[in-house]
């Protein structure tokens, strides 16, 4: 135990030491530099930092224990999502940093307000909002996942909690992108480190991939196999819901900033493939990590138990640390994102661009403007994640379609379709966070259908009717 | 192996690999496009 615990801390020392670094290399100056990073990011830590901002705590929580149940069934996941993420990175990623630089837009829900103008500002202040609050609510919900992993490891919660936020609070305050994206990198190479030690040991471990086979066969023959021993509707409603996942990555707006923050256009091929890539990596080895926990532990409490249970039993040295603070940092690299793409909107759309507008205040307001919202935003969802107010965080299982759906099809439209107008854009934004509520508290879930597609294509539709109901824009950006 | 079926192997070895190949797809198409650029 001392050993994991001395990798554990290991870790922690060096994710604050970079931080910090962050501050003296790239000291903040402006909100652009808090929010931008200077554009000095390559493919290589813009591709880690886009696929661990997607990977949460329940990457290795959460899919472990799915694979454990589901077997094949949850590979979907690991095949739906990569694609989609791909889809982003090469039909958006081009134009937004393209438009990005032309136009000095830094952020999507700006770059939205912009493509058609915001005559009203309501799509930079109701857009902002939006993500600002879904940031918030993400936010929450991921410390207290820490705190829930740390108390699966035998560490106090609250002890957890405030620890991993208040490091992250700390770094991303004061080294703002910089930061976030350079412990992004070294975070993600670490869950890289995960997903190749433990499927290979847990394989070994089971006596090879035949016996893996084999033995998934003979616990239930379903586990193996691409159906999971179903058929007609269920199955259907099983490969809609992988889909609905998937079509979430068509619009997190943490990670669509990636694209804005990149070096340069010619940065984005690579950084794709080392994003999708990863994606799947980060998906399809824990998916197996936990059809291994199935033959391994079979009589364990909670499938949720399994990563834990394995690094406790076979790795107990210093690796093991390091296998753990890997759990800690998919949670906070995807925490500080989150961290600093809610206070980048809030303070440039809703403050900068919308309720101070016409006010004249320098550039040393804003930036520390910046690091006070990123203070308050993460002290208020510590305190509230402390105190265990689900009530709130209920909402986090929406944020993800929710997010999607309000950004996505707007942006997919305000680049692809001329007729786009600025109300249609709105009404996306409205409808996206609208229809995923709706959808989501309809009776047992509309027709037992997961919420992401319904909602990606009821926001779709809504962009569509309102601009062609409405003027065209006089507002035409060239790019 | 005579537990799997092909859909079974196809989503556990080919389908996780598509996303990543066309990604790869649109690096290397990105490269030579920049190396011809380059040489004209």
């Amino acid at each position: 135990m001392t050993g994991i615990l001395a990798g554990f801390f290991l870790y922690f020392a060096i994710v604050l030491g970079i931080g910090f670094a962050a501050m003296y290399y790239r000291p903040i100056k402006s909100i652009d530099d808090f929010i931008l990073g200077q554009r000095a990011f390559g493919s290589v830590v813009s591709g880690l930092a886009a696929g661990t901002t997607l990977a949460s705590g329940y990457a290795f929580i959460g899919l472990v224990a799915m694979g454990y149940q589901m077997g094949f069934l949850a590979l979907y996941q690991a095949i739906f999502c990569p694609i989609l993420d791909f889809v982003c990175w090469r039909f958006l990623g081009p134009k937004m940093r393209r438009y990005s630089e032309k136009y000095n837009v830094i952020t999507p829900v700006e770059m939205l307000a912009h493509l058609r103008g915001d005559p009203y500002n309501l799509i930079k202040i109701i857009g902002g909002l939006v993500v600002g609050v879904f940031m918030f609510v993400y936010l929450g919900s991921n410390f207290m996942a820490g705190g829930k992993a740390a108390h699966v490891l035998n560490v106090d919660y609250n002890v957890a909690v405030i620890g991993s936020s208040i490091l992250v609070i700390l770094y991303t305050m004061s080294g703002g992108a910089t930061a976030v994206y350079w412990t992004d990198a070294l975070q993600g190479a670490l869950m890289i480190l995960l997903c190749i030690i433990m499927p290979v040991t847990a394989l070994n471990q089971v006596g090879g991939f035949s016996a893996f086979i084999q033995k998934l066969y003979e616990i239930d023959p379903i586990l193996p196999s691409w159906s999971g021993g179903k058929a007609g509707w269920p199955l259907f409603v099983a490969l809609w819901m992988w889909t609905s996942v998937a079509v979430g990555f068509l619009g997190q707006p943490q990670s669509l900033q990636k694209f804005i923050t990149i070096e340069s256009e010619k940065r984005l091929p690579a950084g794709a493939f080392i994003a999708v890539f990863f994606n799947m990596m980060r998906q399809y080895f824990p998916l197996i990590l936990g059809m291994c926990g199935r033959i391994l532990f079979p009589t364990l409490s909670d499938p949720e138990y399994t990563t834990p249970t394995f690094i406790s039993q076979y790795f107990p040295n210093l690796v093991g640390g390091l296998l753990l603070a890997a759990i800690f940092a998919a949670i906070m690299s995807t925490t500080d994102s989150l961290l600093l793409q809610g206070t980048s909107e809030l303070v440039r759309n809703v403050l900068q661009h919308g309720i101070l507008k016409n006010k004249q205040l320098s550039k040393q307001f804003y930036e520390r403007a910046s690091r006070v919202v990123t203070l308050l935003l993460g002290v208020t969802a510590l305190i509230l994640a402390l105190l265990g107010v689900d009530t709130v965080f209920f909402l986090v299982l929406l944020a993800f379609a929710g997010l999607a759906s309000s950004i996505g099809p707007a942006m997919f439209a305000g680049f692809y379709w001329r007729r786009t107008t600025s109300w249609g854009i709105l009404a996306g934004i409205i409808t996206g966070t609208l229809a995923t509520f709706i959808w989501y508290n309809g009776s047992n879930k509309l027709f037992g259908l997961h919420e992401g597609l319904p909602s990606f294509i009821i926001a779709s539709i809504a962009v569509v009717v309102v601009s062609l109901l409405t003027k065209p824009s006089d507002v035409e950006r060239e790019l | 192996m005579k537990y799997l079926s092909f859909g079974d192997y196809f989503v556990l070895f080919i389908g996780p690999l598509i996303g990543p190949l066309l990604a790869l797809v649109w690096m290397i198409q990105s490269a030579r496009q920049e190396q011809n650029a380059t040489k004209d």
